[in-house]
């Protein structure tokens, strides 16, 4: 068994012996002259074609095989994204104005709260629309209303793993484009490959993640 | 002795035959090549395009909606990469939708009153809370009408429509390889085709679905970004 555990070791960590170097390219677009000091920043998007083991819960006590299903990005993942992402830019000078947290709508704000002695409950209910539930219409008046110059997109891909090790390749692209007329800025792209036993999918995305703001220069 | 020399050469010649049978595999996955072809609206530049889901022909078990989300995660990133605005259909409201997120806290501790003077900034200490945010109305791309549709392309200044397909054929041969065919389509607004890109990988032997599907995306833009 310790042989096993050893050879399975010994094989994971080869498979990251002969990974390609991070890869980080840049591109400018037409929009590259403009001044960009303000800006949206859209959660980001993920696509993944990696595959998890997954076993059935089976009534009898059985044993049912195990099965390979697509997996997806999990939502920390992705959240976590965008902390790194928006940190980047707020450090570098920008000022970053989370999407998530722009209302298309002023909200209600419902509140009730339930005491007996020491202990109770509060139910708060909100209701409203963000940045994201409005229309292009209105999302074009709310970028003008707060006076952005720029928004930004994050897009997340994790390729198909392969061999023993899960050797895959992982791209985080980061677009800039003016909140006028959608030109292009600028976009920044890493794509690494990662491997072994200790490469899970969230790790190989907060690696590229901190590869593809490398490059943003201080304002 | 003479059963054992017998039983020597019979193993010698099934293992040269065994040699000869293993040397006439193709030991090489066939290499995948992108067939490209420039339509009748190929001509000047589309800048803005709306991405359409990426649609599947296959079984559901072989192609899920995981694995059209990550061909178009790959799509997307690409075309964007090479100079083109990529407008998401699914994130594309015809009308303003509204969520309701709905908050349960358990509170422990003693009662402070009437808290309504600064709700954000003072609260009883609470153990327990819970979350869920529903969200309701509105009308998706996919919903609107054909005119709305057309008013939300001239906003959002699209002159172009993206279409990715994956196909999975048939399973065939002892690996049961199937051909994986990812092709891109970009259309202008009228229908007419700009260009078309596609690929094809063969799956079983060299690769699984999912590998086949990534190198035969790859492929296909490989092409289009090289213009």
């Amino acid at each position: 068994m310790v042989r096993l555990v050893a050879i399975v070791l010994v094989l994971g960590a080869c498979s990251s012996v002969e990974l390609a170097a991070p890869r980080i390219r840049h591109r400018l677009g037409p929009a590259a002259g403009r001044p960009v000091k303000r800006l949206v920043a859209l959660p980001a998007t993920c696509g993944t074609l990696e595959t998890v083991v997954v076993r059935q819960a089976s009534p009898s006590a059985e044993r049912v095989p195990a099965e390979r299903v697509a997996a997806e990005c999990s939502g920390v993942a992705v959240a976590g994204i965008d902390q790194i992402v928006r940190a980047a830019f707020d450090f570098s000078g920008f000022e970053v104005i989370d999407a998530e947290r722009v209302n298309a709508v002023t909200a209600t704000h419902h509140e009730v709260e339930q005491r007996q002695q020491s202990w109770g409950n509060r139910t708060t209910t909100q209701t409203g629309a963000r940045f994201d539930d409005a229309t292009p219409f209105e999302q074009a008046d709310i970028l003008r209303e707060l006076r952005v110059d720029a928004v930004l997109t994050t897009r997340v891909w994790v390729g198909a793993g392969v061999g023993i090790g899960g050797r895959r390749s992982v791209s985080v692209q980061l677009r800039l484009a003016a909140a006028s007329d959608r030109v292009l800025v600028w976009a920044h792209r890493c794509d690494l490959e990662v491997g072994g036993l200790m490469a899970t999918d969230d790790v190989a995305i907060e690696r590229a993640t901190r590869c593809a703001v490398k490059g943003l220069h201080p304002r | 002795m003479r059963r054992d020399i017998q039983y020597g050469a019979c193993l010698r010649r099934f293992g040269l035959g065994l040699l000869v049978m293993l040397a006439g595999c193709p030991w090489a996955a066939p290499v995948p090549r992108a067939r490209v072809h420039h339509g009748p609206a190929y001509g000047p530049p589309l800048t803005t395009v709306v991405a359409l889901p990426v649609e599947c022909d296959a079984l559901r078990e072989v192609c899920t909606p995981e694995h059209a989300t990550a061909i178009a995660a790959a799509t997307r990133m690409e075309l964007e990469f090479v100079g083109y605005t990529v407008v998401d259909s699914e994130l594309i409201n015809a009308e303003m939708r509204r969520r309701t997120t709905e908050t349960h806290e358990q509170l422990t501790g003693p009662s402070v009153g009437r808290v309504e003077v600064q709700p954000q900034t003072f609260r009883p200490p609470s153990s327990g809370t819970s979350s869920t945010t529903a969200v309701s109305g509105g009308t998706t791309w996919f919903a609107a009408s054909p005119e709305q549709q057309q008013a939300l392309l001239a906003a959002l200044g699209a002159s172009g429509v993206l279409r990715t397909t994956i196909s999975l054929g048939e399973a065939h041969g002892m690996a049961q390889q199937r051909t994986v065919d990812v092709a891109v389509t970009l259309t202008r607004l009228d229908g007419q085709i700009a260009w078309r890109a596609d690929c094809s990988v063969e799956t079983g032997d060299y690769h699984s679905a999912e590998q086949a599907m990534e190198l035969a995306t790859h492929c296909a833009l490989e092409s289009v970004a090289l213009w």
